[in-house]
Formats: structure tokens, C-alpha cells, sequence
């Protein structure tokens, strides 16, 4: 708990935090504190238990999936739905919370909506952040980008760009289970939703390269949930595909190093002094 | 119709870390006085992906060896979508209707301010609203 004071004006209008993945596990002290702090606290996540831990926080609690989302409409319109609904809460009662699963800033788009208008409002805006499913993913997967880099891109982003792909670098392709379309919809995949890209894929990887699928818990006493298969299996994976996986492709090979001379730097403390104020002699 | 505590069973896994531990360490113990049914125990025992039939929002992976056809698997996916990409990381300059309906949203109340936000939003989007008059 942090430090009470009488000072009741608060120094924004709206927070913006992120849950975590499982949110009574994730959520970070300051995001709890804020919610505590709230009017009314707005939330996007469904899992289990969240809306009644919320409930615990704040004693105004609404859900905006449920208002927001339509079988078959477009994503913007669902987005625009929960930023005008948060946006007219502060106007009228402001301290609010919309929060969030995962991380406010990672592929979520209400959040930069909100910030936005809110320069336009006068109202003022604080981003917290939250466990992302990223961050799950480099646990589960005992994956360190510090290694050999990471790689990692939206689906449908990476066809319509086209995007190239280092086979040497780990690669994360997010939202692949809701390639090709920015339609809303809960109905199931078939197999053809995957052949773009897997032709995509193949153009950097051989076609019997094991790749792997995660889907990160979000309850405690559940595993995460991962499969692997070979790269020209994707499409046969589709029933295991939904929106909540990610791809996960490890690198063909290791790049070799090319700078022999700086490899031998790396370790002088002559280099070192050359570069810094070092002590070291 | 048989009593079962499995909710409180789910719920207290959420906000009692010690009882979290226990069901992992010990669960026969720390189910010991709960009355659940033998579906419910059997699948807290498990602690496997069958633990998401008994979570109410259906945050069900579907799986290859568990392929319920009509399953609907809720995961909130709000992204920053491919075809939103010209709302590009930079924010486009404000035009002169967004900074209009800006102000005029702060003179109004109730459904009206909620209207001409949205109006605004869709402005932002680059979708011009039919009260343009630019």
C-alpha cells in the first residue's frame, strides 16, 4: 500500500495499466494502487476470476468486452465503442481505470486512441504497465533476445508488407490464429487460413523446420500449452491455431561472427579504457 | 442438484498463494474440505489443460486430441492490426474538425459528448464522419 496523504486531487484523469496474463498473480502493486484510487475501473480480460478481483479494488467495475464486441463488425469499431466510453467516464467522474490483459502498449490499440483524444480534452494520462504474454513466452520458452536477437511481427502485417526474415534469428509471429482478416470473429479456422503463410514462411525456411505453437496459461493451475510440428505442417494445425497462440520459430543456425577484431576487444581492458573513464589498469 | 465449492476452490487458487502451493504440493490436503464432485476433484488432481472446462468465461485451447467443433474460445485480442497500420506510430498532425469536435466535445453531457467523441475517434481513424463539413 503507498503512503496516504489528504491531498485528494488526483494527477490524472485516466490509468491505463496493463493485468498480466493472470491478473491476481501479474498485476503490479502501482496498477492495483490506481485501480484502488478509481472512480470507476474498466477492464478487458477474460480471465477467470478477474472482474470479482477488480470488484475487491473498486466498487464500480465494468466489463468493456462484452459492450464492445460484435460477431462480424469491425475491430475499430469495437476499439472506438471502449475509448469513447472511457474517455466520457473521466469527463464526467474522473479519476478512471481502463485496464487491460497483458500490456497496455503491446498490441493494443484503445490505449494510443485514448491518449491521443485526451490531449485534445485536457484530460490527463497515465500508462502503467503489465506482464505481457511476450514476457510469459521468454519464460515458458526459457527464451533470452540478448542471445541471438529476436524477430517478431503481427501475421497479417507480415504478408501485406511482405516482410523478409532472418532464419538466424528467433522469431515470434503473433495473432497468427487471426491472419488475413481484421473482422472480428469467435467462429473456428480451417486449414486454408494458414497456406498464405506458410508460402510466406517457406521462403526463409526449410519446410521441415520444427516450429513451435503457444498458448501462455492464463489460470493458475493451468499449463501453458505448447505443440511443436514441422513448419509444412501448419495448416494441419488448425484447430490448435485460435487467437490466443503465438508462433514461435527458432533460427536455422547460429550466424557466425565476422568482426574477429572486435571479438578480441571485447574482453581488453585496453579496449575498455579507450571507450570509458575505466579505473582499470 | 449437489453442492459443490468448486468456485470458491477456483476463486481462492486466484488470491491465496499459500492454498495456490498447497493444491500444487499437497492437493489431496488442500481439497480435503471442500465438497466438490468427482469430475471436479479428478481434474484439480490433473492440474492438465482439462482444468479449463471447469473456468466460466471457456478459455478453452483447442486442441488436436480435444477438438470441440462449436467451442468458443474467448481471448481478448485487441491489436494493432495490419490494415490499421496508417495509424502509424507517429500521430498525424490534428486537423482542424478533430480540434472542432475536441472542443465541442467538452461543452456537452450524457449520450450527445459520447456521440461526438466517437465522432472524433473516427475522425482520428481517418474515417470522416458525416458531420464533416471540411
Amino acid at each position: 500500500m503507498m503512503s496516504q496523504t489528504n491531498n485528494n486531487k488526483e494527477a490524472y484523469d485516466i490509468y491505463i495499466g496493463g493485468l498480466g496474463i493472470t491478473p491476481s498473480h501479474h498485476m503490479t502493486r502501482e496498477v492495483e494502487e490506481v485501480i484502488r484510487r478509481s472512480k470507476e475501473v474498466f477492464y478487458l480480460s477474460n480471465s477467470y476470476g478477474c472482474k470479482e478481483y477488480l470488484e475487491t479494488l473498486c466498487p464500480k467495475v465494468t466489463d468493456l468486452y462484452n459492450l464492445s464486441y460484435k460477431e462480424g463488425s469491425e475491430r475499430l469499431d469495437a476499439y472506438n465503442t471502449m475509448s469513447a466510453t472511457v474517455i466520457n467516464a473521466a469527463l464526467n467522474n474522473s479519476p478512471v481505470s481502463f485496464v487491460l490483459y497483458g500490456h497496455p502498449s503491446v498490441f493494443c490499440y484503445p490505449p494510443r486512441q485514448i491518449l491521443q483524444a485526451a490531449q485534445l480534452l485536457g484530460l490527463k494520462v497515465k500508462v502503467l504497465p503489465g506482464i505481457s504474454s511476450m514476457d510469459c513466452i521468454f519464460s515458458e520458452l526459457n527464451l533470452d533476445p540478448g542471445l541471438h536477437g529476436l524477430q517478431m511481427y503481427e501475421a497479417t502485417d507480415l504478408l501485406l508488407r511482405q516482410r523478409p526474415l532472418q532464419s538466424d534469428v528467433p522469431c515470434l509471429i503473433w495473432q497468427v490464429g487471426t491472419v488475413e482478416s481484421v473482422l472480428y470473429s469467435k467462429a473456428s479456422n480451417k486449414p486454408e487460413r494458414f497456406s498464405r503463410i506458410l508460402n510466406h514462411l517457406l521462403k526463409y525456411y526449410p519446410s521441415d523446420h520444427k516450429i513451435g505453437a503457444i498458448f501462455v496459461s492464463t489460470y493458475p493451475l493451468a499449463p501453458t500449452k505448447k505443440i511443436v510440428f514441422r513448419l509444412d505442417e501448419i495448416e494441419s494445425q488448425y484447430q490448435y491455431l485460435h487467437q490466443g497462440v503465438t508462433l514461435y520459430i527458432p533460427p536455422t543456425g547460429i550466424r557466425p561472427i565476422v568482426d574477429e577484431d572486435l571479438l578480441e576487444e571485447i574482453e581488453s581492458v585496453v579496449h575498455l579504457r579507450k571507450l570509458t573513464n575505466s579505473p582499470f589498469e | 442438484m449437489t453442492r459443490s465449492d468448486i468456485n470458491e476452490v477456483l476463486n481462492r487458487v486466484l488470491n491465496d498463494y499459500d492454498f495456490y502451493n498447497q493444491l500444487l504440493t499437497q492437493p489431496e490436503k488442500a481439497l480435503e474440505n471442500y465438497i466438490l464432485t468427482k469430475q471436479e476433484h479428478e481434474i484439480l488432481m490433473k492440474q492438465d489443460d482439462s482444468i479449463y472446462s471447469l473456468l466460466r468465461d471457456k478459455e478453452l485451447p483447442v486442441t488436436e486430441e480435444d477438438p470441440p467443433p462449436t467451442v468458443v474460445v474467448v481471448i481478448v485480442v485487441v491489436a494493432i492490426t495490419a490494415l490499421l497500420a496508417n495509424l502509424a506510430d507517429e500521430a498525424p498532425p490534428v486537423s482542424p474538425r478533430i480540434r472542432e469536435l475536441g472542443e465541442e466535445i467538452k461543452t456537452l453531457h450524457g449520450n450527445e459528448r459520447y456521440e461526438r467523441i466517437l465522432n472524433m475517434l473516427d475522425e482520428m481513424n481517418g474515417k470522416p464522419t458525416e458531420n464533416n463539413d471540411q
